[in-house]
């Protein structure tokens, strides 16, 4: 008996929604701005550094807009804190008499970090950026004296950008790993959407700021370095995206069905990624449409990137592809679909290698390697199932979580934070409520 | 730490009374669905195609019994059967929503049961996407994740949860796992030696399995089923996944992407430093664009040798 595909997906609908998609969109571009207003800093010339100013100037409330829609997208929005301390024990350190008359011991123990958890990390991560971006700013407020020298030139200073950028790096991926450490449709398929999510916020992050360039005042040298940096982002994006539609595997094709997906695939794709790409690499094209054209048109494709993904799930699973569940398990090279997948990205990539081959041979020949690779990705991960893969996984010592593998009784696991023996469940027994 | 406990359910012998749903309503003071508006009076959603009138887990379905019907594929039907189960939350032994809570709200307690404490829950709604048995709902009277307890309450005054106290069939049976599993596979060699009164062999006897009670779903599961038809039939993944799995890959390509990306947009800001004009006013934009752009973006970092 054949199964079909509403037959094996069983679970429930988060809700995650706007604030969400949101969240997803505005902390990648924080991130991405962020990223990028430090190089401008670090190699720009004295002139460009109002850019990278601004850059500063942008993510911190950025960031900030971002937790407050997190935490309104919460059930229990008065309760955001207990993402970073367990509540009982906070409570527990109050009526120590923490902070006047004691309880420090207990408070120390408060903070919790699931770190095999991604929500939880991710919580702390954007604590930590949201206080780098505030240093930066404090940085920025004048170009010159000891606060600019300190946050935005010193060896703190420079130690503060360094940390900024690796936590803004994390902040714009974990969000992709956030979907996959589910058991979603489509989240929990592709072990790709990490990665699509940061290079997409390297895109935006560069599209906001070439936006910002137009107002104000900026070396053509930086300008043409940002242009660059967009370009190799976009690429890198466009690389991502061909192996994450591969790594669905079958499920690419329910994907396709839903208006969900059809706005994430041909709006990242073409608004987002290939139109501005073409415009980059046509230097004949009008300078306006060049610049602010493609800006707009990335920062539109990262935003269908981030829609598409958040609500595809739950358009799935309301309304159930008409797949039998052996369908969903064959190579995705048996379908059309992944025949046109194939194609598209070996003319891609060929196009991109020659295109580059006729300006500098190394660089085309370097182009190339890199294309073919990204190619041979894309067709292993269309001829094989997720089955065929399963070899190629991490070994068993890659867990990272203290649940994986428990045995039954087997101590707290995943749990270590929780005290169950202080715990007074309510009761019709006791008559606790 | 006590003894992990569980339930062993055999679907075999479950007559679909609900007597366990009403008796968990009944322990948890769980209002009926559509109901649970103080001052709004609403009448309880019925599905109106089965007997099955809940048809899923909700915020106050913390068991729910399952009316699967089959027929013959001929075009009268002539023959049906009624598969039917009673669902609970799985208190699985690798838990999903366990792992994944930011809050610590959900918890291993004592009996190796999973527990969700409810003044610590904020309502991220993590644990709903990571379940795959879509155990776990939000409240729409206290706003937090709720799913079956396991009468953590009774356990704890050493009473029986109340639906397995409740099941007149021994359906839902409670107790320690160990025994639990052995009750299991006593079942398990009657039903696969079961003849019908013809002496044929029962159908029953090729298809009966133990689904949860090895380690290979998630590393057992403490609530285990018998069935006699596959997983999907009952609405049970065959498959499922503890979410951290993927933790480590995601993390790789996505480290391995921002090495690229640093290492991409690093190049592109150097390799015009070396020009030795001062700083350029801004003025004259992109007429060097076009030799610029010969420098191509797409090779990998340290390509250019």
């Amino acid at each position: 008996m054949s199964l079909f595909a509403a037959d094996t997906v069983f679970v429930a609908n988060p809700e995650w929604g706007w604030w969400i998609v949101l969240y997803f969109y505005l902390g990648g571009i924080a991130a991405g701005v962020y990223f990028l207003a430090t190089m401008i800093d670090l190699f720009g010339h004295e002139e460009d550094h109002e850019l990278a100013r601004l850059g500063y100037f942008l993510a911190f409330p950025l960031i900030i807009l971002c937790g407050m829609f997190l935490t309104l997208d919460l059930d229990r929005p008065e309760r955001f804190w207990h993402m970073l301390f367990q509540s009982e024990r906070v409570h527990e350190a109050l009526d120590e008499g923490w902070p006047l008359s004691g309880g420090w011991e207990t408070i120390l123990q408060a903070p919790i970090l699931k770190y095999w958890s991604p929500m939880s990390l991710g919580a702390w991560a954007l604590a930590l950026f949201g206080l780098c971006s505030f240093l930066s700013v404090l940085g920025s407020l004048k170009q010159k004296g000891f606060l600019a020298w300190l946050l935005r030139r010193g060896l703190f200073g420079r130690l503060l950008q360094i940390i900024g950028i690796a936590v803004g790096f994390f902040i714009a991926s974990y969000t992709g790993a956030l979907l996959t450490a589910t058991n979603q449709p489509i989240w929990s398929d592709s072990d790709w959407i990490a990665p699509l999510f940061l290079t997409s916020a390297a895109s935006t992050g560069c599209a906001v700021l070439i936006l910002l360039s137009r107002r104000s005042r900026v070396s053509a040298a930086a300008f043409e370095r940002l242009e660059r940096a967009d370009t190799w982002a976009l690429a890198l994006e466009l690389a991502v995206f061909a192996i994450f539609l591969a790594s669905l595997g079958s499920w690419l094709l329910p994907l396709w069905d839903t208006f969900q997906g059809k706005v994430l695939i041909l709006g990242t794709l073409g608004l987002g990624l290939l139109l501005p790409l073409a415009l980059h690499l046509t230097p004949e094209a009008p300078r306006g449409l060049r610049t602010t054209g493609a800006a707009l048109l990335s920062l539109a494709g990262g935003f269908a990137l981030r829609y598409g993904l958040l609500f595809a799930a739950p358009a799935l699973l309301t309304h159930p592809p008409h797949m039998t569940s052996e369908d969903l398990h064959r190579p995705l090279w048996e379908s059309q679909a992944g025949k046109i997948l194939v194609a598209l990205t070996l003319t891609l990539a060929a196009l991109l290698a020659l295109a580059v081959l006729k300006r500098a041979f190394w660089s085309g020949i370097a182009t190339g390697i890199a294309l073919g690779l990204v190619s041979g990705l894309v067709c292993w991960y269309t001829l094989t199932t997720p089955e065929d893969r399963a070899h190629w996984q991490l070994p068993g010592w890659v867990e990272i979580s203290p649940e994986a593998d428990r045995p039954r009784g087997g101590g707290v696991g995943a749990s270590a934070f929780n005290r169950p023996d202080k715990l007074q469940p309510p009761s019709k027994i006791t008559g606790q409520r | 730490m006590a003894d992990p406990v569980g339930f062993f359910t055999d679907t075999t012998v479950c007559i679909g009374c609900k007597a366990c749903q009403v008796a968990c309503h009944q322990w948890n003071d769980l209002p009926a669905e559509g109901m649970q508006t103080p001052g709004k009076v609403h009448l309880p959603v019925l599905s109106g195609n089965s007997y099955d009138n809940t048809t899923s887990f909700s915020d106050v379905n913390w068991r729910h019994v399952k009316f699967i019907e089959q027929f013959t594929p001929d075009p009268n039907r002539s023959q049906a059967a009624w598969l039917m189960m009673s669902d609970v939350c799985k208190h699985c032994v690798d838990a999903p929503c366990l792992e994944v809570c930011p809050t610590g709200a959900i918890l291993r307690t004592e009996f190796d049961t999973v527990y969700i404490n409810e003044p610590a829950c904020n309502g991220c709604r993590d644990c709903v996407s990571a379940c795959p048995f879509g155990v776990i709902h939000m409240s729409e009277r206290s706003h937090v994740a709720q799913k079956c307890t396991f009468c953590y309450d009774r356990l704890k005054h050493n009473l029986t949860p109340a639906c397995a106290q409740a099941c007149p069939t021994q359906s839902i049976r409670f107790g320690k796992i160990t025994e639990l599993k052995r009750i299991a596979q006593d079942r398990l060699t009657q039903l696969k030696n079961l003849k019908d009164p013809d002496g044929r062999k029962h159908p029953w006897a090729d298809k009966a399995h133990l689904y949860g009670a090895d380690e290979k779903v998630l590393g057992g599961l403490n609530a285990f089923y018998l069935l006699v038809d596959t997983p999907e039939t009952y609405g049970l993944p065959s498959e499922p996944k503890l979410p951290s799995r993927s933790v480590p890959r995601s993390s790789l390509w996505a480290i391995f992407s921002a090495l690229l990306t640093g290492l991409g947009v690093l190049f592109a800001f150097r390799s015009r430093t070396k020009r030795p004009s001062g700083p350029q006013t801004s003025s004259r934009p992109q007429t060097a664009g076009a030799a610029g752009s010969g420098q191509p973006p797409q090779h990998p970092p340290g390509g250019q040798s």
